[in-house]
């Protein structure tokens, strides 16, 4: 078990849920990305890699109950890079529970939303707007590419 | 023996799928001034944009269906979209939405505001109408930052609009 004062490890992965309604069409970078808006709080939660693997869970149980929502995820380093501390906060139904902490300019947020990638993304319950964008664009998959 | 379940329980939709709205906006049928129309359940408010693109109407269908989140709707404890923010969201694209211009997402924000979006052209706009942080940032992937007031917000997609037309 991972004492919750434990350093998060700059490889740590952190996901966070990402509702249907917040995932948009950017045909700048040709590819479906999480809105800006996502990583707005100043306390923003998110779920913890490190213990979601101690515990066994794969990534995706964070989605348990939520089956419309999508799941990113982002390094504990990136995000310590853009001046946030990552916290681990276990609530009663999720030890794997923190916070990324720290102010989120506009710059950074659109920052945060550039390096998100997509761990499950429910193409099916998107916006049907944003698919026909990206079918107008050419593109027939949502996959994120691969930079 | 714990207390008796209604047999409807399972009927019961999500939080996030519960059709219950703040606000109903919609372009009216007929011509007549932009006007609030205050009546019984939620309020309908009417924007009227005669020679607007194609999307304006679906855009406004989507602004109220916004308005239908719940508390919590993001997985964590993001707030209902409020109504005012919708309407002045409805407002401002019945000003952009001309005749060519492509069409923007238009997304939840988790402190009851919303966000209109445009990410082409080489641009990247965000309209963030929030009590919390209103505003209009633009990133012109050939280098410029812009962060402008929302007072400015129609000015500046009238100057960025050759960049934003539908291909």
């Amino acid at each position: 078990m991972i004492p919750d004062d434990a350093e998060v490890p700059e490889e740590t992965n952190l996901y966070r849920r990402v509702h249907p309604t917040e995932i948009v069409w950017n045909d700048n970078d040709g590819c479906l990305r999480p809105a800006s808006g996502v990583f707005k709080d100043p306390e923003m939660s998110i779920h913890l890699g490190d213990v979601l693997a101690d515990e066994e869970r794969e990534p995706a149980s964070v989605l348990d109950g939520k089956p419309t929502h999508s799941l990113v995820s982002l390094t504990a380093g990136f995000v310590k890079e853009e001046d946030q501390t990552v916290r681990r906060t276990p609530i009663p139904d999720d030890a794997s529970h923190g916070e990324v902490c720290g102010k989120k300019s506009q710059s950074r947020r659109k920052k945060f939303a550039r390096a998100a990638q997509f761990v499950v993304l429910r193409e099916d319950a998107l916006n049907p707007d944003e698919l026909v964008k990206m079918r107008n664009s050419g593109n027939v998959a949502a996959t994120h590419p691969l930079r | 023996m714990g207390p008796p379940v209604s047999p409807l329980a399972s009927l019961v939709p999500p939080p996030e799928a519960q059709p219950v709205r703040a606000v109903r906006i919609e372009a009216p049928a007929q011509q007549r001034p932009a006007v609030g129309d205050r009546t019984e359940g939620p309020a309908i408010y009417k924007v009227e944009a005669p020679d607007a693109s194609p999307w304006y109407g679906e855009a406004l269908e989507r602004i109220s269906s916004l308005t239908a989140l719940a508390v919590g709707w993001n997985g964590y404890d993001a707030r209902e979209v409020k109504a005012d923010m919708a309407i002045d969201a409805a407002k401002f694209l019945a000003k952009v939405a001309f005749p060519g211009i492509a069409a923007p997402s238009v997304t939840p924000l988790a402190e009851g505001g919303l966000q209109v979006e445009w990410h082409r052209g080489g641009l990247d706009i965000e309209v963030a109408f929030s009590d919390e942080e209103p505003g209009v940032y633009i990133v012109d992937r050939e280098g410029d930052e812009l962060e402008l007031p929302l007072t400015e917000a129609v000015s500046a997609i009238i100057s960025f609009w050759p960049r934003l037309q539908e291909s």
